[in-house]
């Protein structure tokens, strides 16, 4: 069908783009919200750790102050070395793994200076630690706080790494390693934010669909009160519901009768009467530019309305639609029975200038009159209103 | 309709092995610690491995012998790598053959083991120390140099 269904379609389908441009729209927020939580939630938990690390670090420096080398100076004092220690002991929780000060030696490996994990795990004086990304080095040059978070390893979930500097220069690396439960703690926190969104999103959604097919459902009943069921064409109550909507300036308005109609009825009974109302229904819209806006209406028994839309170029293109629907009906052969056919003619009163009418159905009652003097003058043909 | 089942209970049960991780301890694990030992025994033997594990569990046999040829016995073997904690270093004695262990412990304190796979702070670590290098003869690739320690 065309304009008014074909309009509240592509509402519809712009309702629906529009809203799941929105929802994606949400999707993507949401994946970077649960980032920048994520992100400030590994901050807020672990500022105090980091804080307290960090100062256990100056700490350890006061203690090396007069020292040159502090590598050497822990390597050989034990006392110091154990002193080091039982601080770096105190920062062990179930969520710091390990705590341990490295050095890079003059082949640039890294090892082991002092660790204060629990005797199983201790690591060696001067044992070797293999790194495991670039990070390590970058340390050495900007001398700033580093925080690597570990995918691979099976129990670790991050790591910071502080430097303790010496005449401006990193000579030892503070390292702290969380274990997997800090992350997974974390991660439970956003899981349960990040589900809630979700479930927002759904029941959103949910009710979006829920929308949409009322909505589905209110055209089509929308359509079954504004089509005619036989013919399939516009109803009377369509004409009545958009009669201020349709722009007359635009449209030549026809009448259009069956000759006789009556006589078949009575002659073959009923159902050939819908039969040729179905079938002439179709001829019309065939022959129409229903593409073009062109309407169709069942007006009522055995009468229809055509809105043909006037074209800029040619002025008779009403009359020539008009002329070549009277054409097709009077030459169709309408099947009544397995083996007989009729055939009908139709009369036309056109009312080629409707917007000079006060309103649609002022302009109906020229063309009406149009179609007066059509069944007058023997029926079967087209006869234009002309103003007296 | 009793065919249709049949066929596809068999298909189902044929390839139901690799679904057994479900209810089988496999562990990545030692999926990573093969394929490292693997390149360790590689570079430093000029044959075909053939891997004797002391006390080897069922996960480390069913993972290791996708990749090595396991001997029951340390006799037939030329690469042994040694795991347990307790005092094993008696299981094998023989000369002709390469010794390897996942603890820097046993590393320092036997010198028959010429390198070790550890894992520290939760972190994968290979130490080879460089005299028992030398007294094998082994000379290892490029890549591995990073590991040696001379102690």
């Amino acid at each position: 069908m065309n304009s008014f269904f074909f309009n509240s379609k592509r509402i519809n389908f712009l309702f629906l783009a529009i809203v799941s441009c929105l929802l994606i729209f949400v999707l993507f927020q949401t994946m970077e919200l649960k980032q920048k939580i994520e992100a400030n939630i590994f901050k807020v938990s672990t500022v105090d750790v980091l804080s307290i690390v960090s100062n256990t670090a100056k700490s350890l420096v006061k203690d090396l102050r007069k020292s040159n080398d502090f590598v050497t100076d822990i390597q050989n004092k034990k006392l110091l070395r154990k002193n080091i220690e039982e601080k770096l002991e105190l920062l062990i929780t179930k969520n710091i793994q390990y705590v341990y000060i490295l050095y890079k030696d003059k082949e640039g490996i890294f090892r082991f200076l002092v660790d204060g994990s629990k005797a199983e795990n201790k690591a060696f004086l001067n044992q070797k630690f293999d790194i495991e990304s670039k990070v390590w080095l970058d340390i050495y040059t900007d001398k700033e706080i580093k925080l690597i978070k570990h995918n691979v390893l099976k129990t670790l979930s991050l790591s910071y790494i502080i430097p303790i500097l010496n005449d401006n220069k990193v000579e030892l690396l503070m390292v702290i390693d969380f274990s997997l439960k800090k992350v997974e703690n974390i991660d439970s926190i956003i899981y349960s934010m990040q589900n809630g969104i979700i479930g927002i999103l759904v029941v959103f959604l949910f009710l979006l669909v829920i929308v949409l097919v009322q909505m589905l459902k209110y055209n089509k009943v929308k359509k079954t009160a504004y089509i005619d069921h036989l013919t399939n064409v516009y109803n009377k109550n369509y004409l009545l519901k958009n009669q201020n909507n349709i722009n007359l300036k635009q449209y030549s308005l026809s009448v259009l009768d069956i000759d006789h109609f009556k006589h078949v009825n009575d002659t073959y009974g009923h159902s050939v009467g819908d039969i040729i109302l179905k079938e002439t229904a179709q001829i019309v819209s065939r022959t129409l530019r229903i593409s073009n806006d062109d309407m169709v209406i069942r007006y009522g028994g055995e009468e229809f309305i055509l809105l043909i839309k006037k074209s800029d170029k040619y002025s008779d293109t009403s009359i020539q639609i008009v002329n070549r629907i009277l054409k097709n009906i009077e030459n169709h052969s309408f099947l009544i029975s397995e083996s007989k056919t009729i055939h009908i003619t139709v009369s036309i009163g056109v009312n080629l200038n409707p917007a000079d009418s006060n309103n649609l159905f002022e302009a109906f009652e020229l063309a009406d009159q149009a179609l007066y003097s059509a069944k007058h003058n023997g029926r079967n043909n087209v006869q234009i209103y002309e103003e007296k | 309709m009793k065919g249709f089942m049949i066929f596809f209970i068999s298909i189902f049960f044929t390839y139901s092995n690799g679904y057994t991780f479900l209810v089988d301890k496999y562990d990545k694990e030692i999926e990573l610690e093969s394929k490292i030992i693997l390149n360790i025994a590689e570079v430093s033997l000029h044959e075909k491995v053939k891997l004797f594990i002391p006390h080897i569990t069922i996960s480390e046999r069913d993972v290791y012998s996708k990749i090595f040829t396991l001997t029951k016995t340390c006799d037939k073997s030329n690469f042994v790598y040694v795991k347990t904690e307790n005092n094993e270093d008696d299981v094998c004695t023989d000369k002709n053959k390469l010794y390897f262990t996942n603890n820097y412990k046993k590393l320092l304190s036997n010198d028959k083991y010429f390198g070790a796979f550890f894992w520290s702070k939760s972190r994968p670590n290979i130490v080879f120390i460089k005299s028992r290098l030398k007294r094998e003869h082994l000379v290892l690739p490029q890549n591995y140099q990073q590991f040696i320690e001379d102690l």
